[in-house]
């Protein structure tokens, strides 16, 4: 082939730069739409279980009825409702107290074992075994086993009180211990899974750094801070996140040992909202406390990827 | 002979509710009912056999391969068996199947709040006063007294049965959703036994007696002089709501318009059971024993006095508790009335079912004494009905039908009343919990219950 011609070729396969521009646009468009196609499985039940549901909540917290009969536009009389209900406000409170208590004590419990497993490995498995076991039990029976541990008669704890020449406990009778009782119950039941967590963002920080932190003279604690720590701060901030979005919705826990009381001291949240919607069926007053829970978890959530978002620049 | 009359009225269709049938089926049934005759002619000396076969046979024709959905909150551990048992003649009668599912106590209103909210509902459920109105006013239970239920021209004979107050506490706005079927009534069991031991001679019959006899018996903590449910999850407001009408008083205007827990009736009666745990320290600290827990305590020997329902009484016979026990009616106040209460239950019926007309059936065989005889007897209720007969010759459920039906004094229903009886258990519980004075307890009260009233 002459160059002329050649050339003459290339010219006709070049385009211009608006027709490049079309091109490109188009491509991506093609490309978008596979993705979004690949995205479907899971965007419909997001829409249909998630979306469409916490839209028609807020809707249905303006309204009276909606579920047994149909629903009927009340303004903000639902608003007003739970916002001089004493017991709402106990109950934020009891679900901050019990969530800060709970993540704190299981992600304590869980980063030292996670510690203690990947430096002892041998026979770890049936450590990790023993400690994955009470997240596969069922509520129910979590509830009770903590019943039997604190039965004033024949709990274990009374028990061991009693043997040790202390008073017995009436635990799920004291607001206080009965609350934390929940969040031992549930301490208990996660930390195998944040155990195992831990110890999975444990190794992956390089054995290298360790190393050469070992060399420059870093003791056990002053390698754990400097090096382990920064390494696993943006995992222990995803983990945050979960953990408040699944400790302010306990529930199960607190139905089985305790239903709210002594006299609504572990009352929380879901609690609430689970009373008002079907228990009562003041349908309208139970939605407008689950978007104000939703609103509490969005705001937190965003707060902690804040944190995060903000530690990932500064790295950057 | 009139019992047997009336269990037919009530357990079959009554004639008139029959649907015709047609030329041929009548002429098909007629055959076989005359080649029959000749044979069974030996066997069966009365003629009188027939009606009742031939009314059962359109009963079953009307109703063959109808199943309804049944569901109740059970009574004890072993009633899904009594039912399943009292109700097999209505079947073998009619036809109708009946599918029971037991609906736990605690969660009630959130399985019938999601059952109702679908399209196929139970056909038929148990109720109790307190959430009753709550469902019918939603419109998810069918209106009963009309003309087409309880005042038809079939069963108004025996809508005259019902002792009055039952319906009259049971209807709201004059709408009735649901037939009476019990009283429940509480009683106050003691422990013979431990009050010889004690010398306590005489049963009280007031709280001021009681606190002594308490006394006297109470040994904390190996054994306790009283014990009654103190918390809300087991229902403190419905041993509590006697005490209260004993002094003259309630819970709510009788227009149902204002609340009145920060009235001197309640805050007294509040008082009192207070003092049993917080001052006079005769009954368990709230939460260290629960309801069940408690009743396991009595049957152990270790508490004198329990108050509880007359559905223990099944129980602590069977078991054969290993001391003399027996009951008396809940005591009453110094120098005041000595009155029962309790919530009424009723059998309701869907308005969404499918097969309202069996679902009747099904509501007119339950309430009926061939089978309200021997349920009732069985868990100790008393009657609703003048027809009805729980004892049957027991003497200690005759004592209770005796005690409930001359001093029951029944809670109204209304739309509100779950929640309203729920706040009035809460106070309790604070003020028992030593978390409030029983004032600042019952104003909370009052000012949630003003809120939920207006809302």
């Amino acid at each position: 082939m002459s160059t002329v011609s050649a050339e003459k070729a290339w010219d006709e396969l070049t385009l211009s730069e608006a027709e490049y521009r079309r091109a490109g646009a188009r491509y991506r468009q093609r490309r978008s739409l596979r993705a979004y196609l690949f995205l479907l499985p899971y965007f419909i039940p997001f829409i249909a279980f998630l979306l469409v549901p916490a839209l028609w909540s807020i809707w249905l917290s303006f309204n009276r009825g909606g579920i047994l009969d149909p629903a009927k536009y009340v303004g903000l009389e639902n608003w007003r409702s739970i916002a001089s209900d004493t017991e709402l406000t106990g109950a934020i409170q009891n679900t901050a107290v019990y969530a800060v208590e709970a993540i704190l004590l299981v992600f304590t419990l869980a980063i030292v074992l996670a510690l203690l497993l990947n430096r002892y490995r041998k026979g770890s498995n049936i450590f990790k075994l023993a400690l994955y076991v009470p997240l596969l039990a069922p509520a129910v029976l979590v509830g009770l086993i903590w019943q039997f541990l604190t039965n004033f008669d024949f709990g274990f704890i009374n028990l061991a009180l009693d043997a040790m020449g202390f008073d017995r406990l009436n635990i799920l009778g004291s607001g206080r211990l009965a609350l934390l009782t929940i969040v031992l119950a549930e301490v208990w039941r996660g930390l195998g899974f944040w155990t195992l967590y831990f110890l999975a963002s444990l190794q992956n920080v390089p054995e290298e750094l360790l190393d050469a932190a070992r060399v420059d003279g870093a003791r056990g604690v002053q390698r754990f801070r400097r090096v382990t720590i920064p390494l696993l701060r943006p995992m222990l901030l995803f983990a945050v996140v979960i953990a408040i979005i699944a400790n302010f919705q306990v529930f199960d826990t607190v139905y089985v040992l305790t239903q709210g009381g002594p006299y609504e001291s572990t009352s929380t949240m879901v609690w609430f909202i689970w009373k008002r919607l079907f228990q009562f069926q003041e349908t309208g007053q139970g939605y407008a406390a689950a978007v104000v829970l939703l609103a509490i978890i969005l705001a937190l959530t965003a707060i902690s990827f804040r944190v995060l978002g903000a530690r990932r620049k500064r790295r950057a | 002979m009139d019992e047997s009359v009336d269990r037919n009225q009530d357990a079959l269709p009554a004639d008139g509710d029959q649907p015709g049938e047609s030329r041929r089926e009548f002429l098909k049934k007629a055959a076989v009912v005359g080649l029959s005759l000749p044979a069974a002619g030996a066997l069966v000396s009365s003629a009188s056999a027939r009606p009742s076969m031939l009314i059962r046979d359109r009963a079953r024709s009307r109703y063959e391969g109808v199943t309804l959905q049944f569901a109740k909150a059970p009574f004890g551990t072993d009633e899904k068996d009594v039912i399943a048992k009292l109700l097999k003649p209505f079947t073998a009668k009619t036809g109708i199947k009946v599918q029971h599912t037991v609906v736990p106590w605690n969660t009630e209103g959130a399985s019938y709040a999601t059952n109702y909210a679908g399209p196929h509902p139970y056909d038929v459920s148990y109720q109790t006063s307190t959430d009753l109105t709550g469902l019918g006013t939603k419109g998810v239970l069918e209106v009963l007294n009309n003309s087409k239920w309880l005042y038809s021209p079939a069963y108004k004979g025996t809508a005259a049965k019902f002792i009055p107050n039952t319906i009259k506490k049971s209807i709201y706005q004059g709408k009735l959703y649901g037939l009476p079927c019990i009283i429940g009534g509480t009683v106050m069991f003691y422990n013979k036994d431990l009050l010889d031991k004690a010398g306590v001679t005489k049963i009280p019959t007031n709280t001021t007696e009681l606190a002594a006899a308490a006394q006297k018996v109470s040994s904390a903590p190996n054994v306790w002089g009283f014990q009654v449910p103190m918390t809300d999850k087991d229902f403190t407001w419905y041993f509590h709501y006697h005490a209260i009408h004993n002094l003259g008083g309630d819970i709510i205007s009788k227009d149902q318009k204002r609340v009145l827990f920060n009235t001197t009736p309640v805050m007294r009666a509040t008082q009192v059971s207070v003092d049993l745990i917080l001052k006079d320290k005769v009954q368990p600290p709230v939460g260290q024993y629960d309801r069940e827990a408690g009743v396991a305590l009595f049957k152990g020997g270790r508490i004198a006095f329990l108050h509880d329902e007359p559905l223990r009484l099944t129980v602590f016979r069977s078991e054969g508790l290993p001391f003399k026990w027996d009951f008396v009616n809940p005591v009453g106040a110094p120098n005041g009335k000595r009155t029962i209460f309790s919530t009424t239950g009723h059998w309701v019926m869907a308005s969404k079912s499918a097969n309202k007309a069996a679902a009747w059936e099904l509501v007119k065989f339950l309430s009926s004494p061939a089978f309200a005889n021997e349920f009732g007897a069985h868990y100790g209720w008393a009657p609703v009905r003048s027809d009805v007969n729980t004892a049957k010759g027991d003497a200690q459920v005759a004592r209770v039908n005796k005690y409930v039906l001359k001093g029951w004094d029944g809670l109204p229903t209304g739309p509100k009343m779950a929640q309203l009886t729920s706040v009035y258990g809460q106070a309790i519980e604070a003020a028992a919990t030593g978390s409030k004075s029983v004032a600042d307890a019952m104003a909370k009260a009052q000012a949630d219950g003003t809120r939920i009233l207006k809302s």
